[in-house]
């Protein structure tokens, strides 16, 4: 059985009014929903109520803007519910603003890794040298993860950092390989 | 339209629930935890995610997203509901299985029936006001007819009655007699300030509302004509003598709101919510017709939609259904599992003191 494709479930929500149709494409991604309202709501009621607002205003926004593509828009009106939540809101904004700022910076690096995705794989096989200039940890860390398909948990059993530093390292290391490749690519060309 | 970015489709998608639900409890095997992190890595959206639903305890995780889909699908069917789609049924118990099959666990659509338990015990409906005439009524009309006032007798009777003859009263009821009606309707709705009703107001089109009136208002002009008896029991209501009075009294200038509101009134009284409805939005957005509009909602189960009419009943200052709207608000709440709101809801009427407090009390023990 292969499942309708996001978009075609958009349009028949936005061509036929097929509200069920819209249900299940929410449902796909209900979690990843309720997850992202969860880190900056940080309370579970809220969240769950947060969710099925979003839902409602998917039903109206998707009526008035034509959406290419599904999932990052889901995911930008998620978090800017959350912020307008937040900014509207009750709950101790100030504990909460900095979190947010942090991590929009971080997202921002993260999506335009997003774009040249299958450029990647090619740039895989430069990495062999440019990891060799990471520090130790995170050289192993990397090698593990994207060379031998490692998992973070197999990672930290085998080199005894805990989950967060693998975690951290990886992230990290793939950050400082990116920057060394785009300076490499830049002296090269 | 999906040409635009390929890539993003093609090289990864996002794990689904219950992959992220074992990798979060740290059983997803190594090479699948691996996949998901990769993914994870260059997704944004996972990332975010990933980190809120840690924070909601591994206990709890499953049972708030099958909350949350529940919801999902009460909105999905008030929307449904709408509009009638003789689907529903069919893809709502496929729903259930595939929700047993995945989780095989029967515990976790227990919240959704909870609620609706919980919702069910405690719905009544609201008695219309100064309902004095239910009991004379059907006392009286025993006597000549069939059609006493209870609901769910004549409704049937007299849809039967008038399920045919409505083309020709439509014809042969003068003309005269329906625009003004019409126009007040439309002039009414077009001023109407109840944006909040209308939000969940999709399901009738406004143009198709002045038909409506008209169609209701023939029938129950139907009633009259052809049986003293309809008229004798009906007559005993304000709504119904404020009918026959138009009849009557030609184009009185416009049968305006009161009229609009008892007409609903008389249809609320004989649980003929859909059309009582269709009265209640029509009149300018007052408090009782808001109020009333909320429980025909409740009644038609289009929970959302009787929520937005609540609250909006409750941003007034009218202080006449206060407390029956908290407490059908927070009834609505539960059934939609914002329990957060319900308490809340629930609460204020503890404090009030009043007539609801204590049930108020009781099911704020049982969230």
């Amino acid at each position: 059985m292969q499942p309708l494709s996001d978009e075609i479930l958009v349009g028949r929500y936005v061509q036929e009014n097929d509200t069920e149709a819209l249900g299940i494409l929410f449902k796909r991604y209900a979690h990843l929903v309720l997850g992202v309202c969860m880190k900056y709501l940080r309370d579970e009621d809220a969240a769950k109520d947060a969710t099925s607002q979003i839902f409602e205003k998917l039903m109206v926004d998707l009526k008035k803007h034509s959406v290419n593509t599904f999932r990052p828009w889901l995911y930008t009106i998620a978090k800017n519910h959350c912020y307008m939540l937040l900014r509207s809101g009750k709950k101790e904004i100030s504990g909460l603003e900095p979190r947010v700022m942090e991590w929009a910076g971080q997202e921002h690096l993260s999506k335009s890794d997003e774009t040249d995705a299958l450029e990647k794989e090619k740039q895989l096989s430069r990495m062999e040298q440019a990891l060799l200039t990471l520090e130790p940890h995170q050289q192993s860390c990397i090698r593990l993860f994207y060379l031998e398909e490692k998992s973070y948990q197999e990672i930290s059993d085998s080199t005894g950092y805990t989950l967060l530093q693998v975690k951290s390292y990886i992230q990290n290391g793939k950050r400082n390989l990116k920057n060394i490749l785009i300076k490499n690519g830049e002296g090269a060309s | 339209m999906e040409k635009e970015h390929p890539e993003i489709h093609s090289s990864t998608s996002c794990p689904e629930r219950e992959v992220m639900l074992e990798y979060l409890a740290g059983r997803l095997p190594g090479k699948e935890a691996h996949r998901l992190e990769k993914h994870v890595l260059d997704c944004p959206f996972c990332e975010d995610a990933l980190e809120g639903l840690e924070m909601i305890a591994e206990k709890n995780r499953t049972e708030a997203l099958e909350e949350t889909d529940l919801t999902i699908d009460a909105i999905v069917s008030d929307e449904g509901e709408a509009r009638p789609k003789v689907l529903f049924p069919w893809r709502m118990a496929a729903a259930i299985v595939l929700l047993l099959a995945s989780t095989a666990t029967l515990w976790i659509i227990l919240p959704k029936q909870k609620a609706e338990n919980i919702y069910s015990e405690q719905f009544e409906s609201y008695p219309a006001p100064e309902s004095t005439s239910r009991a004379d009524v059907s006392s009286t009309s025993s006597a000549t007819t069939t059609s006493e006032n209870k609901p769910s007798v004549p409704p049937a009777d007299q849809q039967a009655e008038t399920a045919g003859p409505v083309p020709p009263t439509m014809n042969d009821a003068p003309a005269e007699e329906l625009p003004p009606v019409v126009e007040s309707a439309e002039a009414i709705t077009g001023e109407d300030p109840a944006e909040a009703l209308s939000s969940g107001g999709m399901g009738i089109a406004e143009s198709s509302v002045a038909c409506d009136v008209e169609t209701s208002l023939a029938e129950e002009e139907d009633a009259p004509s052809k049986e003293n008896a309809a008229v004798k029991s009906a007559a005993e209501q304000v709504p119904a003598r404020a009918m026959t009075e138009k009849k009557t009294a030609k184009a009185r200038p416009a049968v305006k709101e009161e009229s609009l509101f008892e007409n609903g009134m008389m249809l609320y009284r004989q649980q003929r919510y859909e059309e009582a409805l269709r009265f209640f939005r029509n009149a300018t957005g007052t408090p009782e017709n808001i109020f009333y509009s909320g429980m025909c909602l409740l009644e038609l189960k289009k929970s959302q939609s009787a929520l937005d009419a609540f609250n909006a009943y409750l941003k007034s200052e009218d202080q006449r259904y206060r407390e029956a709207a908290l407490w059908y608000l927070a009834l609505t709440e539960v059934r939609l599992r914002k329990n957060q709101d319900a308490r809340r809801h629930l609460e204020q009427l503890v404090r009030m003191n009043g007539e609801y407090a204590a049930k108020a009390e009781e099911l704020l023990k049982t969230l």
